[in-house]
């Protein structure tokens, strides 16, 4: 298991670093969360290579806690109009469940994690069950939150992972800025420190760590009988029987272990007899950051800005109202402040001028990025590619992959928007390029095991459980049946999980498995 | 439990000494023991270059004493052949004392010259702002420190500076 005090860069300074937090040139270029901090947890896609790398970003953290570790936190519901996309929005599917019936699981999956944010009776975005006040804003979040209300666009409070106050038998932030490497302290959520914790001291849980699951082993009625897996160190293959299998391996590689589950009763993966599995995969449609420089804030006193590591407000979806040449809606991301990152772009000649200006520039450049919502795709899928297998030989995934239209419609809005919001500001706008980042940069896929109460148009049930085989339930992001520009999906992926674990409880008990 | 200053610290220190460890075997920055890319003229003249670029005045010391040279050697020497071989190109295209060659190379976008100072630039900037003189003396970063609580913005609305 990862120790938090020796394996997270949390206060390493990026000069301690021999490529100054970069890494080797070339080695993570595009893959944002892999650097020098990280890379030893992260699964680095060159090394460990799949087809169509380019096309999707496929990030891996293979440790107990998985992402967590190093999530971006944010923790914002999502409301009944995102349950319902087709019959209330006009595209997509419709969830088989509604808001009401996932908001006590909201409540529960808030309490437990521990979530600071504002009451901000938004639309479409309910209150969540706060420990804790929101973080305070930086003054450049504040000055942008002034000039885009100009606009009539809001700006809210973070609701995110990090404690503003001891919860739960955890410090409150210590505010080093470092959570994407991991915390030292456990303010922030992650499994590692929070659930597991808590799991250890139940008499009927084991943890087995370095047990690489490949595939659902099957009994003679179809049902799940156990997982196949490899010891990681000694490479010995081994098994485990149980009376029901829960998978929550991350979405594609709960998927790939499925597809690679072939028997007499599930010829096309265990769970497959749609043929949806690996279908409809989405990810947040993320494009690239545009950055503008602010005079107003320019040559500001300095001040320790790091914060609760990244942005303390944020952009919510505001597009209800308006008529839109796409569906759907997407939120922003602010970055300001006085940071390590020193946006050097366009700051032209050499000599002191060049020093002089980036010294002005300094904390006063803000920089939005856009997260969109993602229209299921049957033809965004993945599938084993059985040529290529990884160090266990484990048949690995390929993708097929690109951005439809509705996403590159939506990517015209989203930038006219950042740049209209950035001119609020009086902001110069650094040179940027229009694009979409890859599908899977945002570390939001999801929908590849839809839920449906229809066995022929989706893979789970509305409790996470498999169409096919009944004592086998999926509790990651695989049973997504939209995903709206809403920011964050852990307490979404939490909430849906629990339901499905009191569901899987009931039926254990009632003898139906 | 409430946390008090030495209980946010007392992990933080331990982390400190977990990556400081990690990280003994890194020579310092400034005192490259051995030369892995450039020859020892090369390196002399790249330190001068890059100092022309960001040079020292009275707020703080300029990109030699930050080891400039030092970080553009180790990422060279990690770089592509091609990267290599174009900035020795660029290196050894130069004419004149090394303001006047950074002068006229600003005038010859695409010419070994040319691409050799958008590459030296960049590597400068981000060896640069990426040591501590750059980061914490120069632009006076200070975080990356423990916070008993974080204040926010001092200001009333509308004179947020």
């Amino acid at each position: 298991m990862l120790s938090p005090a020796r394996d997270f860069h949390t206060h390493t300074w990026p000069w301690q670093l021999p490529f100054r937090g970069d890494g080797k040139p070339g080695e993570y270029e595009g893959l944002w969360k892999i650097n020098e901090y990280t890379d030893h947890l992260y699964t680095n896609p060159r090394k460990e290579p799949y087809d169509s790398l380019d096309s999707f970003h496929w990030t891996r953290l293979r440790a107990v806690g998985g992402r967590t570790n190093t999530w971006g936190r944010a923790c914002f519901r999502h409301g009944p109009l995102d349950f319902k996309t087709k019959s209330r929005q006009g595209f997509g599917e419709d969830w088989p469940i509604d808001y009401a019936d996932l908001a006590p699981y909201y409540d529960k999956a808030e309490r437990l994690t521990g979530i600071v944010g504002g009451a901000d009776n938004y639309p479409n975005m309910p209150d969540g069950v706060y420990c804790g006040p929101p973080h305070k804003p930086r003054c450049s979040e504040l000055f942008l939150k002034e000039r885009a209300a100009r606009l009539g666009v809001p700006v809210l409070h973070e609701r995110t992972a990090v404690l503003s106050v001891p919860f739960d038998g955890r410090p409150a932030c210590h505010f080093c800025g470092a959570c994407g490497n991991g915390c030292d302290v456990r303010a922030r959520f992650s499994s590692l420190d929070v659930i597991i914790p808590k799991l250890r001291r139940k008499s009927n849980f084991t943890l087995r760590t370095h047990a690489v699951a490949h595939q659902v082993l099957v009994g003679e009625n179809g049902k799940a009988r156990g997982v196949s897996f490899f010891d990681a160190n000694t490479k010995q293959h081994e098994e485990v029987l149980a009376r029901a299998v829960v998978l929550a391996a991350s979405t594609v590689e709960s998927g790939r272990i499925m597809l690679n589950s072939v028997s007499r009763f599930h010829p096309r993966g265990m769970g497959n007899s749609s043929g949806l599995l690996g279908r409809y995969l989405m990810d947040s449609v993320k494009s690239g950051a545009v950055i503008g420089v602010v005079p107003a804030l320019e040559n500001r006193p300095r001040a320790n800005e790091d914060g609760a590591g990244g942005s303390h407000m944020a952009i919510p979806r505001f597009n209800y109202n308006r008529k839109t040449g796409y569906s759907g809606g997407y939120f922003i991301l602010i970055g300001s402040g006085f940071g390590r990152s020193v946006p050097t772009a366009a700051a032209p000649g050499w000599g002191l001028s060049l020093k002089q200006q980036l010294r002005r520039r300094y904390g006063s450049t803000v920089s939005l990025r856009a997260y969109g919502e993602c229209l299921p795709d049957y033809d965004n899928y993945f599938e084993i590619d059985p040529g290529n297998k990884d160090a266990f030989g484990i048949p690995q995934v390929r993708f097929h992959v690109s951005h439809k239209p509705n996403s590159l419609r939506m990517m015209e809005d989203m930038y006219g928007w950042m740049e209209q919001i950035l001119r609020a500001c009086g902001a110069e706008i650094l040179p940027y390029e229009k694009k979409l980042e890859p599908l899977g940069d945002a570390t939001h896929e999801c929908g590849s095991a839809r839920m449906g109460s229809d066995s022929r148009t989706s893979v789970l049930n509305s409790f996470c459980q498999s169409h096919d085989a009944k004592n086998l339930y999926v509790t990651d992001a695989s049973c997504f049946v939209s995903l709206p520009g809403t920011h964050g999906i852990t307490t979404w992926i939490m909430a849906l999980a629990w339901r499905a674990s009191d569901h899987l409880a009931d039926e254990l008990r009632k003898g139906n498995l | 439990m409430s946390v008090t200053r030495r209980t946010a610290l007392a992990p933080l220190s331990a982390a400190l000494l977990a990556a400081q460890h990690h990280l003994a075997q890194i020579p310092s920055p400034q005192t490259p023991r051995r030369l892995s890319f450039f020859t020892p003229e090369e390196y002399k003249l790249v330190e001068r270059l890059a100092e022309l670029i960001l040079p020292a005045d009275e707020h703080s010391p300029g990109a030699t004493e930050a080891g400039v040279a030092a970080y553009i050697d180790l990422v060279l020497s990690y770089s592509p052949p091609a990267r290599r071989k174009g900035f020795r190109e660029g290196l050894a295209a130069l004419a004149g004392s090394p303001a006047e060659a950074l002068a006229a190379a600003e005038k010859q976008p695409g010419t070994p010259a040319g691409l050799l100072l958008v590459e030296l630039k960049k590597l400068t900037l981000i060896g640069y702002y990426t040591s501590e003189i750059g980061l914490r003396r120069e632009l006076g970063y200070q975080g990356n420190a423990a916070l008993a609580s974080f204040p926010g913005c001092p200001h009333a609305a509308g004179a947020h500076r």
